[in-house]
């Protein structure tokens, strides 16, 4: 059975004036008396309304919020695990380029392994070293010091941002960021 | 608003103290969980989105506006959340019986099953007949005894829209309560000696 009929005051969601009540209390009363079905209606609501009000707030189980303290802590065991996962990660992927590196260097002779390992730092050096002398070439004077220590404190910065994010991944005090 | 003790408890929860937040949660659990198993249907899943709430709320304890009241953005998390949680699992409401059952299993404590005791089945399976969003504009109204305009800013709807969710919601409960009524006459005359 659809009920299509109850559209009265309290039933429906108007906000009325305190008159407006009044004649509204006055038009449903008429019509309770004239309608069997607007009455079962109606007892049917009161009947949910009284329902709902007799039923309880439901409570968790007791210890609820030692269970949350657990639920955080195995978070925040998990993020730092996560965070060692990948530093540990990061460090064997440059040991392992660097190994990279030296091996190809040392294929054609094995046994210079030591020079080969300077080799490679000094490459890394020249290349520093290029990147100024280009910037040499690019101009002579002012303008040349300029840039390189441009470049210098951009080097620089880009530096310590990666050390700063090793040690956040790392060290990092984890507080309300927990995922 | 948010009184002073409280304001002190969520500044301090936010600066990492967690025996602060621990305070928000003890404070909060009831309302919070309530909400969870009136939209969720079963302790179990009420149990994993209303602590999930709280992770979340310590999570954005620093977005959390002062001039909202607390109680209000908490069950907003705790909605979202289970919102969330019938998504992805699309659980469907569940009427006594499989409550039953599945709290059986899961041995709740006495407290929780004198708590599902003192709900009539005929209230159960009127709720569960509505949508999850008409049914969280029910729970705040009748449980929280919500006005519009706080049960509009809860679930994130305008004032008109709540009003027409609680209509239809009442059309749709009285059409379960009577159908109900009707069954159980029915039930009552067969049995009846003629």
């Amino acid at each position: 059975m659809k009920s299509r009929q109850l559209d009265h005051w309290p039933m429906d969601e108007r906000d009325l004036t305190a008159a407006e009540k009044e004649r509204e209390k006055e038009r449903l009363e008429r019509e309770l008396k004239k309608s069997p079905e607007l009455r079962k209606e109606l007892s049917a609501w009161q009947a949910i309304e009284a329902s709902f009000q007799e039923a309880p707030m439901v409570s968790p189980e007791r210890g609820f919020a030692r269970r949350w303290q657990t639920r955080l802590a195995a978070r925040r065991e998990r993020r730092s695990q996560r965070q060692v996962n990948w530093l540990l990660g990061l460090l064997m992927m440059g040991a392992l380029s660097a190994l990279l590196l030296i091996g190809l260097d040392t294929l054609a002779s094995p046994a210079q392994l030591g020079s080969a390992v300077i080799e490679s730092v000094l490459r890394v050096g020249k290349l520093i070293g290029s990147g100024a002398r280009y910037l040499a070439i690019l101009g002579d004077g002012w303008p040349a010091f300029m840039g390189a220590l441009a470049l210098s404190a951009a080097l620089a910065w880009v530096s310590v941002l990666w050390v700063a994010a090793m040690y956040r991944y790392a060290f990092g005090q984890i507080q309300n960021g927990v995922r | 608003m948010v009184r002073d003790d409280e304001r002190a408890l969520i500044t301090a929860a936010a600066e990492g103290d967690d025996d602060a937040f621990g305070e928000i949660v003890e404070r909060y659990q009831k309302p919070v969980y309530n909400l969870c198993y009136r939209l969720l249907g079963n302790h179990g899943d009420a149990e994993d989105a209303s602590q999930e709430a709280f992770m979340k709320a310590y999570r954005g304890l620093k977005k959390y506006d002062p001039q909202r009241p607390f109680m209000s953005w908490m069950l907003a998390i705790a909605y979202n959340q289970c919102m969330d949680q019938l998504r992805r699992r699309r659980i469907s409401w569940v009427g006594l019986e499989a409550l039953f059952n599945r709290s059986d299993q899961q041995s709740p404590s006495a407290e929780v099953a004198v708590a599902a005791l003192g709900e009539t089945e005929s209230v159960q399976k009127a709720l569960s007949a509505l949508s999850a969003k008409d049914r969280a504009a029910v729970v705040l109204k009748y449980w929280y005894d919500y006005s519009y305009d706080e049960i509009a800013e809860t679930l994130s709807l305008t004032n008109s829209a709540v009003k027409s969710r609680l209509h239809r919601a009442r059309r749709e409960l009285m059409d379960v309560w009577t159908a109900e009524q009707l069954a159980l006459g029915e039930g009552q005359n067969e049995i009846s000696p003629a």
